[in-house]
């Protein structure tokens, strides 16, 4: 059967380099759905996605996944195009780093609706409508595994994701659909900077590393090393 | 790309899937009935569901409610059909009954007939079963245990019973419509009462009833025990798609 796998924030960072990794062939996959912000950037990395993906579809769903309602936005879409969805990657990120005393509940609740609420609705809107659903690849973060100061909202996101893909594995188990839990450390993205702008982005994990280790983990080789939160790091 | 089920070729033939969910569940002493009792995260009636939608030959799901749980099987039916049409009616008195009421709501001449109260049915095994050339057809299993006739009055034992001939009869079935629908009604006129309904088609109609093969896994879960041995039958039986470690 031929794949068609989804990807959240894929305009930059490690969604456009796993969107490219896919798009460079991989696993039967022959459509990419790329769903991000409108941004010109997300125009350009579609363009670029294109450009290297052969006879490969390659979709963009403009989709800002700070409003509740977008995921259902996205399945109208893929629903108007005939688009099953066979592998979700969940990897839109947003953070605002602040304090306890500093963080604005707006911010955390933007937080969670990018990184827990977002990626829980597209595996419920997958279910609820039929979707060959296989593989759901959620991106945690190691700040999820041990509260970070500075960085609540984010830490606490994040630990959220990974207890959620606990609750994905045994729930999705009967409908024989696999998930990975992918917890990268420091990686050069933008969310990157923002929470350590210092920080010189070539001395880290760089985003096609990680890409890497999505498409292994989406090959029948990640079959066997599927089990519990994977850490990610150089 | 992957079409949507809505766009996917049809393979025929299209049946009605009829799942028997009228048990009360005093056997498994739980607060709600045991169809409702969670495994792996979903109700038990969910895992019949999810391998039924999943399965491109069924057309529609038909299911009892017990009486005063109308409303929770529709929430349960509501979350797991994903847009595949289904009908909730009430339990009859008996098994037959119930049988009777989800066969006489069924639009296909196909039907396939299943109990809530087996989680670990599969896509595979309702497709194998549905694309079988037989008309009628049910999962039978060899029988593992060594049994006897007892003479129920005094409690002697009286004799063996061959396990080459004997064997545990299980869901998922598959009939023709009518086929079923003749010997539900035959047996309502003769008064006779069955628990399943392969021997009933072979005894009330004379048409053949084909046995394939079943499967240990494929257990009636029922007892508290049997729960928590399905739990940890659940992860095994799904973590790599086929059932064949023990088989």
């Amino acid at each position: 059967m031929t794949k068609t796998v989804l990807i959240s924030g894929a305009s930059k960072g490690i969604g456009l380099a796993t969107a490219r990794r896919f798009a460079r062939g991989m696993d039967e996959v022959n459509c990419i759905v790329m769903v991000a912000r409108k941004s010109d950037a997300f125009d350009n990395a579609v363009t670029e996605v294109r450009a290297i993906s052969g006879n490969r579809q390659v979709f963009q769903i403009e989709a800002d996944l700070s409003k509740p309602e977008a995921v259902k936005e996205v399945f109208d879409a893929l629903e108007r195009e005939n688009i099953a969805v066979t592998t979700v990657v969940n990897n839109a990120g947003y953070t605002k780093p602040a304090s306890i005393n500093e963080t604005k509940m707006s911010d955390f609740e933007q937080t969670m609706q990018v990184n827990v609420y977002s990626p829980f609705r597209f595996v419920q809107e997958a279910l609820l409508r039929d979707h060959p659903l296989a593989k759901v690849i959620n991106i945690a973060s190691t700040a999820g595994i041990n509260g970070r100061s500075g960085w609540m909202s984010y830490s606490t996101s994040k630990a959220a994701v990974i207890n959620m893909s606990e609750v994905m594995r045994d729930e999705l188990a009967p409908y024989g659909v696999d998930v990975v839990c992918l917890s990268p450390g420091r990686c050069a993205t933008d969310l990157r900077k923002t929470l350590a702008p210092d920080e010189d982005p070539s001395t880290i994990m760089q985003p096609e590393q990680v890409a890497d280790v999505i498409a292994m983990m989406h090959s029948p080789t990640g079959r066997m090393l599927l089990s519990e939160n994977l850490v990610v790091r150089t | 790309m992957s079409l949507h089920r809505l766009t996917r070729p049809i393979p025929e033939p299209q049946v009605s899937f009829l799942l028997l969910s009228g048990g009360v569940g005093s056997r498994s002493q739980h607060h709600e009935p045991k169809q409702f009792y969670k495994l792996a995260g979903h109700p038990m009636i969910a895992h019949s569901i999810i391998a039924a939608v999943r399965t491109p030959h069924v057309a529609e799901v038909i299911v009892n409610a017990p009486e005063g749980f109308e409303e929770r099987t529709r929430e349960i039916m509501e979350a797991y059909c994903a847009g595949l049409p289904f009908k909730i009616l009430p339990a009859g008195t008996t098994r037959q009954e119930s049988c009777e009421i989800l066969l006489d709501a069924a639009e296909k001449d196909v039907v396939v007939l299943h109990e809530a109260a087996r989680p670990f049915v599969s896509v595979d095994m309702l497709t194998d079963l549905i694309t079988s050339e037989a008309e009628n057809a049910g999962y039978c299993h060899a029988i593992a245990f060594s049994m006897c006739k007892i003479d129920t009055d005094t409690r002697m034992v009286r004799s063996g019973v061959s396990r080459e001939k004997v064997f545990d009869i299980q869901l998922p079935q598959k009939f023709g419509r009518a086929t079923l629908q003749t010997a539900h009604a035959t047996a309502r006129k003769k008064g006779k009462v069955y628990n399943e309904d392969s021997v009933m088609v072979v005894k009330m109609t004379g048409r053949p009833v084909l046995s394939l093969e079943g499967s240990s896994r494929n257990r009636k879960v029922t007892t508290p025990e049997d729960f928590i041995i399905a739990e940890g039958m659940m992860k095994d039986f799904h973590s790599k798609g086929k059932v064949t470690t023990y088989d």
